[in-house]
This record gives C-alpha cells, sequence and structure tokens, in this order.
C-alpha cells in the first residue's frame, strides 16, 4: 500500500471506530437522533405552494436518489422531471379522466341497494376485483371514487413531478429497488425542507401511448409511480403520526417471540 | 397458522356496508380547535370539513360515506391538538387486518 493509500485507509479506520463507539453510547429510551427524526417526521404533503422549486435542489435531490442500493447494483431506473405547470395539469386531467371511467361502471356505492344497477355493478366489480384485487381494495377504491368526484387530486397541483421509470429487465425485483430511490428522493426533498407525495396513480400515464410518448416512457421502462415535490403550506411536520404496531415475529436463542 | 381462509381470501367487502368496512374513525376536540381548516386541506380520504355558526366554525366528519385511512395526518398537522385517531380501518374478507396491535406514537421505550 502507499503511504498516501494507508493514510486514507488508517483515517477511515478511525472514522469507523468512532461511528461504533457513537452507537454503544446510545441507551434505550434516549431521543431520536437527526435522521430518526426526520423519517418520523416526513408526511405525504398534498397541498404545495406555487412557487417553484430552484433547479439545482432538484438536482441534489436526483444525486441522492442516484446513490439507493439495488439488486446488483443493476440501478434499473432513469428520471423523468416535469416542472411545466401545464403539462402537470394536464397530466392531472388525464389521470382524474381515467378516474372516472373506471368509477362510472364499478361505483356500486352510486346505486341503491337492492336495484338491478347495483346488483350490475357489484357484479362487474367481483369480475374485475378477480383479475386485479390490490386495485379494488377499499382505499385505492375510495381514492378514485373521490377523484372522479372531484373531491380529490392526482398530483395535487406541485411546481414539480419526478418520475422515476422503472427497467423492467432488472434484477429480481426491480420494484423494490424503484422504492428504495423513491425513499432516497423523498428523503432528501425532505431533509432540504420541501414536501414530497407519491402518486401511486400516476400509472394510468403508463397505459396511454401519446403520454408515454411525452413522457418519453419508452420499452424496456414503464411508469409505476410519480412524486410530487413542492414548498410545504401549513406546518405538516411539527407532530408524528401514530401507526399500528405489527406483530413482529422475534427468533432468538432457538425461541419464537411474538413482539409489537 | 391460517390467517383467512381460502373463502375469505375470495370475498371482497362492501364498502358502504359498516358490517363489512369499518373505515378509520377521528375524534375532534371542538374545545381546542379553531376552524384553521389545515386538517381537512391535507386529508387524503376527504373526510373533513369545518363548518358551524360565525365565529364558531369548527371541523367536523363530513356526512355520508367515510373513507378515512386513519392515517392521522389530520392530528399532526393541527397545531391546537384537536383531533387524533381513534379508531383504524379494518374490513371483512381479502382485506382483514392481520397481526397488527393498537395505533402508537414512536416509542422510545420497549
Ligand atoms: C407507493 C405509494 C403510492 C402512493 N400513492 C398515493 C396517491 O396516488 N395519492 C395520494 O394522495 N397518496 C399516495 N400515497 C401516500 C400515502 O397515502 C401515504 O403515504 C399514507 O397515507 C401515509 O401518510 P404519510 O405519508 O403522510 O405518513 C402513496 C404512497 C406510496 C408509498
Ligand atoms: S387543524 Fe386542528 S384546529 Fe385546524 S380545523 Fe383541523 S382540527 Fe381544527
Ligand atoms: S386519519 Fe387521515 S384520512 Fe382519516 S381523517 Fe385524518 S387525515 Fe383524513
Amino acid at each position: 500500500m502507499s503511504d498516501i493509500a494507508k493514510e486514507a485507509f488508517d483515517v477511515k479506520i478511525a472514522g469507523t471506530d468512532q461511528q461504533e463507539s457513537k452507537t454503544s453510547e446510545i441507551e434505550e429510551g434516549d431521543p431520536w437522533n437527526t435522521i430518526e427524526d426526520a423519517f418520523l417526521k416526513r408526511r405525504s404533503i398534498r397541498k404545495f405552494k406555487k412557487k417553484q422549486v430552484p433547479a439545482h435542489l432538484i438536482r441534489r435531490i436526483l444525486e441522492v436518489g442516484r446513490f439507493a442500493p439495488s439488486q446488483g447494483n443493476c440501478q434499473p431506473w432513469k428520471f423523468v422531471v416535469v416542472r411545466d405547470r401545464e403539462m402537470i395539469t394536464e397530466m392531472e386531467n388525464f389521470c382524474a379522466d381515467m378516474c372516472r371511467k373506471i368509477n362510472g361502471p364499478l361505483d356500486y356505492t352510486a346505486h341503491k341497494k337492492g336495484t338491478f344497477a347495483r346488483w350490475r355493478s357489484e357484479s362487474i366489480l367481483k369480475l374485475f376485483a378477480k383479475w386485479q384485487p390490490s386495485t379494488v381494495h377499499p382505499i385505492p377504491f375510495g381514492a378514485v371514487n373521490l377523484i372522479a368526484k372531484n373531491r380529490f387530486k392526482v398530483f395535487h397541483h406541485p411546481p414539480t413531478v419526478i418520475i422515476p421509470l422503472m427497467d423492467t429487465r432488472g434484477i429480481g425485483h426491480p420494484e423494490v429497488d424503484l422504492g428504495i430511490v423513491g425513499t432516497n428522493i423523498v428523503m432528501a426533498a425532505h431533509s432540504l425542507g420541501l414536501g414530497t407525495c407519491w402518486v401511486g396513480l400516476a400509472s394510468f400515464l403508463n397505459n396511454s401511448p401519446e403520454w408515454r410518448e411525452r413522457l418519453g416512457v419508452e420499452e424496456p421502462y414503464s411508469l409505476v409511480e410519480a412524486i410530487s415535490v413542492g414548498y410545504v403550506l401549513g406546518k405538516p411536520m411539527q407532530n408524528t403520526v401514530s401507526r399500528e404496531t405489527h406483530e413482529t415475529l422475534w427468533i432468538e436463542d432457538g425461541i419464537k417471540d411474538l413482539i409489537y | 397458522m391460517t390467517l383467512l381462509t381460502k373463502k375469505e381470501m375470495k370475498r371482497m367487502p362492501i364498502v358502504d356496508d359498516a358490517s363489512e368496512a369499518q373505515f378509520g374513525v377521528v375524534a375532534i376536540d371542538l374545545d381546542k380547535c379553531n376552524g384553521c381548516k389545515m386538517c381537512t386541506i391535507i386529508c387524503p380520504g376527504n373526510v373533513l370539513e369545518v363548518y358551524g355558526p360565525k365565529h364558531d366554525k369548527k371541523a367536523r366528519i363530513k356526512e355520508g360515506l367515510s373513507l378515512c385511512l386513519s392515517c392521522d395526518n389530520c392530528h399532526a398537522i393541527c397545531e391546537h391538538d384537536a383531533i387524533t385517531i381513534v379508531q383504524a380501518y379494518d374490513f371483512v374478507g381479502r382485506y382483514k387486518q392481520l397481526n397488527r396491535g393498537a395505533p402508537s406514537q414512536p416509542r422510545l421505550k420497549y
């Protein structure tokens, strides 16, 4: 090893030692550190200020995104950034229209119980559920219904939309890698004081030849999610939410235990 | 351990039937709420609205089918600690909740 390389190596080791001693100093009950707190206070933002986010901040966020881990380091993504308000509005209108088209025949709640129309749409929904069950989970079904009735938005009118396209040839489960890239993007934005919202409903754009062309989505890429980015209205990050305590199977010393 | 029967797995809950679909429930403390509307703006389920007599407008749950996804975002944004989730959503059949404990804030003591 050259002297310089050795020196760099020693410095690195010293850094690692320092980090390790820090970890052992933390005791049960100690307050959350900055990074933990950032994760706990991130919220999905659904109301943005009109002001555009400077391009260099979006570039900075993409840089953090780029360093996400992925299976076999295959990095199965490519980014599209949309910063034209008119185009974002057109994307919004297209997805909302799709929601209306889907909601029309499927929304049995629009008909009185016991009527033929009710029976018909319940039947259509059940058929649809056999094909795509997760899509008609009551929560997304409810969201599509609200959007169809103009009571909810798809992108929430952000100044910038980041779309991480998925390379469908990714190793193993590229959807997971895409989720990680998205988390990097979301957390980098959050650390800069910006708000984000994942937009799963943006995937409607993937099935439209016109939008695939406009957004440069070509084989083997697929548009599975979008992330709205902008300046936050109000103080949605002042408190943390409560979340359910999932059962965790804890295996240690050959004993299986359930913890919450 | 069987968590869902095959029959349950195929059964879709009817969302406007309270015996099949229980959406989230929030409680609003009307004494603390000042009607600032922030919760209505961020609620993804479009569950909340602010109304009432002049000078005494408060957040309330909208009439009709509630689509609350018990995200608790309304609680996080409220500067007056006036609103909290009291019950998480749950459905019968395929989307029955499994292996969940009660909602809680981030914990530091176990
Ligand atoms: C993959 C993914 C897709 C999502 N799609 C949407 C969406 O289309 N519209 C929306 O309003 N929120 C969407 N969300 C946000 C969730 O509703 C939100 O994360 C959840 O309610 C918890 O709230 P929080 O993010 O503020 O903690 C999505 C989240 C994820 C992870
Ligand atoms: S955010 Fe809080 S104070 Fe404001 S309207 Fe909602 S419940 Fe009331
Ligand atoms: S918990 Fe979420 S969905 Fe339910 S009322 Fe509050 S903000 Fe709306």
